[in-house]
C-alpha cells in the first residue's frame, strides 16, 4: 500500500477517533477497530492483533481524555474505587469470557438496545 | 455512587471486555436511570471504561504481536484529537451533546449488529468448507 495513503488513512483516522473520545466520553474505540481490521485485511499486522491494539491505542487516549473532564470536577478516591472495582473485574471477566463463548445472541440483543436508546435520545 | 450503580458497572464492563461494547450503555443507565447530565455521565463513563480495559487488555493481548509502530502514532495523533473533541465540548450545549452521543448509539448498534452477522455466515462457511 502507497506510504502517503497509509499515513493519511493514520492521520484521519487518529485526528477523528480522538476527537469523537473528547467529545463523546466514547466511540473512538470503534473507529480505531476499524482501522486496525483494515490492517489486517491487507495483511500489514497479525490475524486478532485489530481489537487488542484499537484497545491499547484508547486507554492513553481515555486517560487524556479524563483528565479534560475530571479537572472540572471534584472526584474523591472513595468514589473512583467504588466505580473503578467492579467495572476493572467486570472487564477481566469479559476477556476471559469473550476467549470461551462467541455471543452472537448476546451481541444481537445489546445492538438493538444500543440502537433503541440513541432514538429515544435523539427524539 | 450506590450498589445499583456499582451493579450496573460491573455489568457494562462484561460487555465491554468481552469487545462487544458496554462504555454506552453505561453512559445510558447514568442519564436514563440516574437522571445524570450528559457531560457529568461521560465523565464517570471514562472513569469505567478505562478500569474495565486496562483489566481486560492482557487477556486480549496475551501472545499476539501488536503493531507498535500504527500504535504508537495513533495514540499520540488521537491525544490531539481529544484535547480538540474536549475544546469542542466546552461550546456544546447539554441537549446537542445527547443528541450527537444518541447518533453514535445508532450507529455503533448497526454496526455492532452486522458484526456479529458476519460471523455467523463466516462459521457456517467454515462448516459448510469441512
Amino acid at each position: 500500500m502507497n506510504k502517503v495513503l497509509l499515513s493519511a488513512v493514520l492521520l484521519g483516522t487518529a485526528l477523528a477517533g480522538g476527537a469523537v473520545n473528547g467529545l463523546l466520553g466514547t466511540g473512538g474505540g470503534i473507529i480505531f477497530t476499524y482501522f486496525f481490521k483494515y490492517l489486517e485485511k491487507r495483511g500489514m499486522t497479525d490475524k486478532g492483533s485489530a481489537f487488542p491494539s484499537a484497545m491499547a491505542v484508547i486507554l492513553p487516549i481515555s486517560l487524556i481524555s479524563f483528565t479534560t473532564y475530571a479537572a472540572a470536577w471534584d472526584m474523591t478516591l472513595p468514589f473512583i474505587l467504588r466505580l473503578a472495582i467492579p467495572s476493572a473485574a467486570g472487564g477481566l471477566a469479559g476477556a476471559y469470557l469473550s476467549s470461551r463463548v462467541k455471543p452472537v445472541i448476546l451481541e444481537r440483543v445489546f445492538s438493538a438496545l444500543v440502537i433503541y436508546a440513541g432514538a429515544r435520545m435523539i427524539f | 455512587m450506590s450498589l445499583l450503580d456499582m451493579a450496573a458497572a460491573l455489568v457494562t464492563a462484561v460487555l465491554a471486555g468481552t469487545g462487544i461494547g458496554g462504555g454506552g450503555l453505561y453512559v445510558i443507565w447514568l442519564t436514563s436511570v440516574r437522571s445524570m447530565a450528559q457531560s457529568t455521565a461521560q465523565c464517570i463513563n471514562l472513569l469505567f471504561f478505562l478500569s474495565a480495559a486496562a483489566a481486560a487488555l492482557p487477556f486480549h493481548v496475551k501472545s499476539k504481536r501488536l503493531p507498535l509502530k500504527f500504535i504508537i502514532p495513533c495514540a499520540l495523533l488521537g491525544t490531539v484529537g481529544t484535547l480538540f473533541g474536549g475544546n469542542l465540548r466546552g461550546m456544546i450545549d447539554e441537549n446537542t451533546l445527547r443528541m450527537l452521543f444518541g447518533i453514535l448509539l445508532i450507529l455503533a448498534g448497526i454496526r455492532s449488529f452486522f458484526a456479529g452477522n458476519r460471523q455467523k455466515t463466516t462459521k457456517r462457511e467454515d462448516v459448510s468448507r469441512d
